[in-house]
């Protein structure tokens, strides 16, 4: 992804300072210089340019949606919806962040899916992937510590599809993804005290669904 | 220190959630912590969110299962068309009422549709209110007593007229029938030109007894009014342009009814309007953002 040519060409054109499409600051970060180049040139109709940014977003992005809306069929319609309407509204961006602007765009996405799944309740979510799938552990590994931790994934995904969706968007936000408060006000279109509280009770739910299975978590610490 | 309830039950779990955050500030703080060292479930609490924070930081990502790269087919039904086209500024215009801070637009523009077309019906109604209600919120008797001042006014104007030479001092005699003139409107359109010079001459008999005036009633008052108009005509006199009591009773009340309700139906149209173009451009910017 990152070595392909044609970005490679992207981030090899912009040794010249590249300005953020609408404020007069020379962006320094590479990530994002490269983000605004493949944006811009987006923008001009070349596809290429945007499926690099689709490859550079898309594993992040699915994870993101997948911990928000946990049936993976929804999770994965609702990327690409994120990413349909990112192409569609690339005009639309106003400089800063590109990772931002895709993370609300899909954040929007998930929280639509959510609101329509509630509309039409049809079955609760099923039953989650096994992703305890690890690499082949080396010689060194121990089992019962992959054991233990590929359990507690799997407890951990199931409580998350038990809670309330904004509970489980601002936890999945802020404890999964690293956002802070005033990132997923923005985010989720909710006061900073909402956020909090939010987190708050969706750590002290999480924590009565896992109360009898508290120890396998305590025992990581 | 202030007390803690006894029971663990009865603790505050969202202030010890809070402290694990390490969102507890001031006040909460301190009760938290009061909480955490007095309570050993409570710290408990306290240490199980803080692993549970630390878990989910290290929860691993779900695998991908599509590749959402696009298609030329998928980006040739994607591209902006028609109006999507239109310049940046007029887009970016559009776009500011689409955000979160023009949130409002849509319940506001509601309500000031609802409560103009709640206006609408309002002027709407009294046309089909019983006769006893008129469309100011007046019943028929006040209106009567109205009318009735009216004519008794119109009387009292004409009265002299009639009499001619009658002294001013006798004006007010005419003008004190009037409030028990209730029958006054009816008794106004009496044929006045057949019996105008007998009224017109027990009208200067009566002004000519002030006495008799105040106890004779208002009808002969009022129906002295056309009457006596009808003898001063005969003798070519300038009261013509005198008219009945009733029929100028009657246009001066219909303005004071009408007039409210044209303000009523005009302030509600406007409203009807605004809203559904604030609910409209909203919609309009969130299609287009």
């Amino acid at each position: 992804m990152l070595d392909s040519p044609r970005l490679a060409i992207a981030v090899g054109r912009a040794a010249q300072p590249v300005d953020d499409l609408h404020s007069n600051e020379v962006v320094e970060d590479p990530i994002q210089r490269r983000d605004l180049i493949l944006v811009e040139r987006s923008r001009g109709g070349d596809l290429g340019a945007f499926n690099d940014l689709v490859e550079c977003y898309q594993d992040q992005l699915f994870a993101l949606v997948a911990r928000m809306v946990p049936d993976r069929d929804q999770a994965a319609d609702a990327v690409q919806e994120a990413f349909f309407s990112a192409y569609r509204n690339l005009h639309g961006f106003r400089g800063g962040s590109v990772r931002s602007w895709l993370s609300r765009i899909a954040v929007n996405a998930a929280m639509d899916t959510q609101r329509a799944r509630k509309r039409r309740p049809v079955q609760p979510y099923p039953e989650l992937e096994d992703d305890s799938w690890q690499p082949p552990a080396g010689p060194e590994a121990d089992p019962e510590r992959t054991a233990v931790h590929a359990e507690r994934t799997r407890m951990l995904r199931e409580a998350l599809t038990t809670i309330t969706d904004d509970q489980r968007n601002a936890i999945v936000l802020f404890d999964v993804e690293g956002y802070d408060y005033q990132e997923i006000a923005d985010l989720t279109g909710v006061s900073l005290g909402t956020v909090k509280s939010r987190i708050h009770r969706g750590r002290l739910a999480l924590r009565a669904r896992l109360e009898d299975r508290m120890e396998l978590l305590r025992s990581d610490r | 220190m202030p007390h803690l309830p006894d029971s663990h039950h009865d603790h505050d779990l969202a202030l010890v959630a809070a402290l694990a955050a390490g969102d507890a500030q001031g006040r909460d703080h301190t009760r938290a912590t009061e909480l955490v060292t007095s309570c050993t479930e409570c710290a408990l609490v306290r240490d199980d969110l803080v692993a549970l924070a630390s878990s989910l930081h290290s929860l691993p990502a779900p695998r991908r299962t599509r590749d959402y790269r696009l298609t030329a087919e998928q980006a040739a039904t994607l591209r902006p068309t028609g109006w999507r086209r239109q310049p940046l500024g007029w887009r970016r215009f559009l776009g500011a009422f689409g955000g979160t801070g023009f949130r409002f637009a849509t319940p506001v523009g509601t309500a000031m549709a609802t409560l103009g077309i709640a206006g609408l019906l309002l002027s709407a109604v009294p046309s089909s209110l019983p006769a006893g209600t008129t469309g100011d919120g007046t019943n028929t008797r006040d209106q009567l007593e109205v009318l009735a001042q009216e004519a008794s006014g119109a009387a009292a104007s004409s009265g002299p007229a009639a009499i001619g030479p009658a002294p001013q001092g006798e004006v007010p005699a005419a003008s004190e029938a009037a409030p028990s003139a209730a029958a006054s409107a009816s008794a106004a359109p009496a044929p006045s030109a057949s019996i105008g010079p007998v009224a017109g001459r027990y009208e200067t008999d009566q002004a000519s007894n002030p006495a008799d005036t105040t106890q004779g009633g208002a009808a002969a008052a009022a129906s002295s009014g056309p009457a006596a108009t009808g003898d001063i005509a005969g003798e070519g006199g300038t009261q013509l342009a005198a008219p009945p009591a009733a029929s100028t009773a009657a246009p001066t009340v219909a303005p004071t009814t009408t007039s409210p309700d044209r303000t009523l139906v005009v302030v509600a149209t406007l409203l009807v309007i605004a809203g559904l173009g604030l609910v409209g451009l909203r919609y309009t910017a969130r299609r287009v953002a």
